[in-house]
């Protein structure tokens, strides 16, 4: 049970979003229609973390509990001070899936786009291994 | 090449920035400046660029014949860089001098009782510019399979400027620069600290000391289909290693989303070779993505930095709120190259 009534908070940021896509992109010339794509961007960066976020949250704070720490201030002092192997692949793989989850919120299509990348890359990779 | 408040009044030194007083202002600058009292200056009109700095094309003629297209750069008034822009148009003429190719500079002066604020003048060039239209626009078909090895012939040419010819450019070693300003943020973030450790732990051999334009990419080279016309935006040179500007040309942000590595429509090798031929430097990949890893940490750090301006309140503004959010993107693309570095 939450405080507010309906509609509930993705509600009205979608409301917005689709207001700025039917009614002002579209008329917004130069300047104007720039920013006007960016605020929208920007409500569909909180649209999707307030679907994903709570999740993404727990897994996050679990991942920087298995390299031992709490959160990513302290993980980049460690890296610092050399209290941690840049070379464990603990390590890369836990900042690998922390940036994923990052990207899930903030730019799914570049993340889309650049895993397209790399599996081409490594389709070519393989491709060179065998010949 | 300065110009005093004697010679041309002081219009404009009351720092107001209205066209009619800026164009009156041009008038007397560059009558004075080409000894003709009958020239014109017309059609003033903003630029885009990227750049903190105010940009303008103009038109400037007289009854003597004149009839050019011409571009104003200079700062805005209130937070003038003395210096600054006069070092920028100093090593557009060295550059121009070493051949490569940069709009002429007719007058350049720090003097703020001119137009209100440092300011350089020099030729408008024709052709293309925008990123988007370097990648996809039909008139260019013919220029960009080659574009990537005249880039490389430009970049030769610009690290051939002698030292002396280039003064009040600041050495840079941007590593140690990196490593400052990842201190000052304040805001230690692990993929970063990682990258610049990678680079600490792997620095090749430098590669020698030379001008470097500092903002070598897509977005700065005016084009055409017969080629590469100028070389803009210089104001980030600076002196250092000269595979610096060849990494940053290859950074995926200037590649705005085009296939090929290089600014996003050419290939690695294509750079390499051309440059190497031209300037004799010889080096391979693996120099290049050291460096690529580098100055993709540079716009990591030039990103927080400007989320930093939009945090601080100094500059709000939608797109530098969602820079900050965007910093991520670099940092699957500093893990992409980490990962590539131990193959």
């Amino acid at each position: 049970m939450a405080l507010s009534d309906a509609p509930p908070l993705n509600e009205l940021i979608t409301a917005v979003m689709e207001y700025l896509q039917t009614e002002i992109v579209p008329e917004a010339v130069g300047e104007k229609k720039r920013l006007a794509t960016i605020a929208y961007s920007v409500l569909a960066v909180v649209d999707r973390e307030y679907t994903l976020g709570y999740k993404l949250n727990t897994d996050y704070s679990r991942l920087l509990a298995t390299l031992g720490v709490t959160d990513e201030e302290e993980l980049a002092r460690k890296i610092r001070n050399n209290e941690i192997d840049i070379n464990s692949a603990d390590l890369k793989k836990a900042l690998r899936q922390i940036t994923t989850m990052k990207l899930m919120i903030a730019s799914p299509a570049f993340l889309e786009r650049a895993r397209k990348e790399a599996e081409a890359a490594q389709k070519r990779q393989a491709a060179k291994t065998e010949a | 090449m300065s110009v005093t408040t004697e010679d041309i009044g002081e219009e404009a030194a009351s720092g107001n920035l209205s066209t009619g007083n800026l164009t009156h202002a041009l008038q007397q600058a560059i009558s004075w400046k080409l000894s003709d009292p009958g020239i014109k200056i017309s059609q003033l009109e903003p630029l885009e660029g990227g750049s903190s700095r105010l940009t303008f094309s103009f038109m400037a003629n007289s009854e003597s014949g004149m009839d050019a297209k011409l571009v104003l750069r200079m700062d805005p008034p209130g937070v003038a860089r003395p210096g600054s822009l006069v070092t920028e148009a100093n090593l557009m003429l060295a550059a121009l001098d070493a051949g490569a190719p940069v709009p002429r500079v007719i007058m350049t002066s720090d003097d703020e009782s001119i137009l209100g604020a440092p300011f350089v003048i020099m030729e408008f060039v024709e052709g293309i510019s925008n990123p988007r239209s370097i990648l996809r626009d039909p008139s260019l078909e013919k220029l960009r399979p080659n574009l990537a090895g005249m880039l490389g012939q430009a970049l030769a040419k610009i690290h051939s400027i002698p030292l002396e010819a280039a003064p009040g450019l600041v050495q840079i070693d941007l590593l140690s620069q990196l490593r400052n300003q990842l201190d000052q943020l304040g805001e230690a973030r692990p993929v970063l600290e990682m990258a610049i450790k990678a680079l600490e732990q792997s620095r090749p051999k430098s590669m020698g000391t030379t001008v470097v334009h500092g903002d070598f990419r897509n977005g700065n080279f005016i084009v055409a289909n017969d080629g590469v016309r100028a070389i803009i935006d210089w104001e980030l040179s600076h002196i250092g290693d000269p595979i610096e500007d060849l990494g940053w040309l290859c950074v995926r942000t200037w590649r705005f989303n085009g296939p090929g590595p290089v600014g996003g429509f050419g290939a690695y090798n294509q750079l390499i070779f051309a440059y190497e031929h031209a300037s004799g430097r010889v080096f391979d990949r693996v120099l290049l993505r050291w460096w690529e890893l580098a100055c993709t940490l540079r716009w990591a750090v030039m990103s927080l930095m400007q989320a930093q301006a939009f945090l601080q309140g100094s500059h709000r503004s939608l797109d530098k709120a969602l820079l900050g959010r965007r910093v991520c993107e670099v940092e699957w693309d500093i893990l992409a190259l980490l990962n590539s570095m131990k193959r």
